[in-house]
């Protein structure tokens, strides 16, 4: 995938480098793994679940939570996400996004009939992450000329949709009257269907020849990898847990396809269109760094209250093109959040309602680039480069609920909502703000014999 | 393979520490018993009287830890969530059986299938093991604090506990 990254800058830079006077460098931003919602209970306590993963959700968030689980599981969930990113660019805004619907997972979970202690096995795949991403930014850039001496409407899209999922096969059992472990082992797969078009248009009339400009880039992409999560739980009492887990690097590879193409409007009404497939690299591989949490929840009577910390230092990414490696390590940064949930458990019925919250900063640094700045793929980032600051740090709000019939249906249920806000530190020579939305539906079904 | 140093690490330390799991009964411990030509289950509570999963109040003395019992089984998600599968659907107190509930003596019964699986064949006298009597085996495997043992703490709790419902004591040969 960052060989789009590599291709926009070589292609685009040739095409338009001397037209524009630069952009938000939002094409550098890969989608990191996240906390994902395929467990309505644990999203509807606001992810906060490495001390009390008891069912299906152990498989992504610890395995070691695997441990106790008595009974035989057969689970299943399904998502809905609205996601919309709205961009002010040359003080125009625009708005897209998209609703979709989505298989959460399906996992089965058989624990062995234990004298002592607790040996449980789970397999069950997850969809893992979401690359549905529906971009847009236009607006009139005055200190550039593309037509005739004047300037011209650009609009960049970005669309992209496809899904990694993960394959898991998991085991728990008690080290201990009161500790756990657990691991996991995932295997990645999943596609992703990435376009990316940049578009000038002479909205002034100004040029006696062209109409516009266009440059589209495509990515056909099938993933593969894989990935391995191990964890402890610790209950100190009947009512307190403490968890953890390392999550091993997620290793990703990209068999891709890409095409390029330019197409040029005339005013006489022809055009013109060139294509150029881009065997120019070998396949890309990119490496997640590890990861680590904590988690601890307490039970009192009637309530469940649980807090995560989870550390990722996104910097360490890596990103390969054939011998090639791509530096964004001045595009992360180190990333530390925090969730925190509780959970009401209903004296006069079998339900539970749930609410959480979760601070969970975005790894990646958007700056203001400009077009005639540096190939940043070899040398790093271009000092000319401005910062786009978070103005609003990414953060989740989420409520849920749970009904049990007949002691062996669960069906949970989670909403979700986070908001990112980004606004450049210089708006006269970056005049580009953003908001990120995202509202999520989560419906789990889990049956235990 | 890029993950092979973090699955290493992690068998090792699995390894290292340990498992406190035990999925087959110990194998000198008798489940069966030959009592006039006809062969039965020994009652888990012969040896099993105080443990986690009968009464259990000693669980909470050897442990620091009540196990299942720290549970409010009125809770209406107390067997979704805690009640172990291969447990009868009514729990301690019951007559339950570790092949999930069947009645004692049943056909299904995995306790009676893991003693045939030993060796031994129904009708045939069941080897003399632990007797019940003897020094009781708590669920971790150590001498639990049982009336016998001295422990005051389960004295207290035995003379003031009623016998259990399920509790028989067959005679013996």
């Amino acid at each position: 995938m960052k060989h789009l990254i590599v291709g926009l800058v070589l292609l685009f830079g040739t095409a338009v480098a001397a037209c524009a006077s630069g952009h938000p460098y939002t094409e550098l931003e890969i989608p990191v793994p996240e906390l994902t919602g395929t467990h309505a209970r644990a999203l509807g306590m606001g992810g906060a679940h490495i001390a009390v993963a008891e069912d299906a959700s152990a498989l992504t968030w610890n395995p070691a939570g695997l441990a106790n689980i008595r009974r035989i599981e057969i689970s299943a969930s399904l998502g809905r996400g609205d996601r919309s990113v709205e961009t002010v660019w040359h003080g125009t805004s625009a708005d897209w996004g998209e609703v979709g619907n989505q298989l959460g997972g399906l996992h089965f979970l058989y624990p062995f009939p234990a004298y002592r202690g607790s040996l449980v096995l789970g397999i069950g795949v997850d969809r893992l992450q979401d690359y549905a991403l529906h971009y847009k930014r236009s607006g009139v850039d005055p200190d550039v000329s593309f037509f005739g001496g004047g300037p011209g409407l650009l609009t960049d899209t970005h669309e992209r949709d496809g899904k990694l999922s993960g394959y898991s096969a998991a085991i728990a059992w008690d080290a201990g009257p009161r500790l756990s472990f657990g691991g996991t082992l995932t295997y990645l797969r999943g596609s992703m269907y990435d376009e990316q078009t940049f578009f000038t248009e002479d909205v002034y009339a100004q040029d006696a020849s062209y109409v516009s400009f266009e440059d589209y880039y495509l990515l056909d992409a099938k993933i593969s990898g894989f990935t391995a999560t191990a964890g402890f739980l610790y209950k100190a009492s009947p009512r307190v847990r403490f968890g953890g887990v390392l999550g091993a690097p997620r290793y990703l590879s990209f068999d891709r396809y890409e095409l390029y193409r330019t197409r040029d409007r005339f005013e006489n009404g022809t055009e013109e269109i060139t294509y150029e497939e881009i065997p120019i690299y070998d396949d890309e591989e990119i490496t997640f760094p590890y990861w680590i949490g904590f988690g601890v929840s307490v039970a009192a009577p009637g309530a469940i209250v649980a807090a995560d910390i989870r550390h990722t230092d996104w910097r360490e990414i890596k990103d390969e093109i054939g011998s090639r490696r791509v530096l964004l390590r001045p595009y992360y940064r180190d990333g530390t959040s925090f969730s925190i949930g509780a959970e009401g458990i209903l004296p006069f019925a079998p339900l539970r309602v749930r609410a959480g919250y979760r601070y969970d900063p975005a790894p990646f640094n958007l700056t203001y680039i400009p077009f005639d700045g540096e190939d940043v793929i070899d040398v790093g980032r271009d000092p000319a480069e401005i910062d786009i600051a978070i103005d609003r740090e990414r953060q989740f709000l989420s409520f849920g609920a749970g009904y049990l019939f007949d002691r062996v249906l669960a069906i949970d249920v989670a909403y979700q909502m986070g908001r990112l806000e980004r606004v450049s530190k210089d708006p006269s020579r970056a005049p580009y703000r953003e908001e990120r939305s995202s509202d999520e539906l989560i419906l789990s079904v889990g049956y235990r014999f | 393979m890029r993950l092979a140093p973090f699955v290493f690490i992690a068998s090792l330390l699995a390894l290292l520490a340990g498992c406190y799991t035990v999925l087959n009964h110990p194998a000198e411990v008798a489940l069966t018993q030959n009592v006039e030509g006809e062969t039965s289950e020994v009652p888990c509570s012969d040896c099993h009287y105080e443990s986690e999963w009968f009464g259990a109040y000693d669980h909470q003395l050897i442990y620091g830890w009540p196990g299942l019992l720290g549970y409010d089984r009125s809770d209406w998600w107390f067997d979704y969530y805690r009640r172990p599968w291969w447990q009868g659907p009514y729990g301690y107190g019951d007559d339950w059986h570790f092949s999930g509930g069947g009645p004692e003596g049943s056909e299904d019964s995995s306790w009676k299938k893991r003693a045939l699986r030993r060796g031994e064949t129904e009708g045939e006298p069941a080897p003399t093991g632990v007797h019940p009597g003897g020094a009781a085996q708590g669920a971790s495997g150590a001498t639990p604090a049982s009336p016998s043992s001295g422990s005051s703490g389960g004295e207290e709790k035995k003379a003031s506990e009623p016998e259990p419902a399920h509790r028989k004591k067959t005679p013996r040969r």
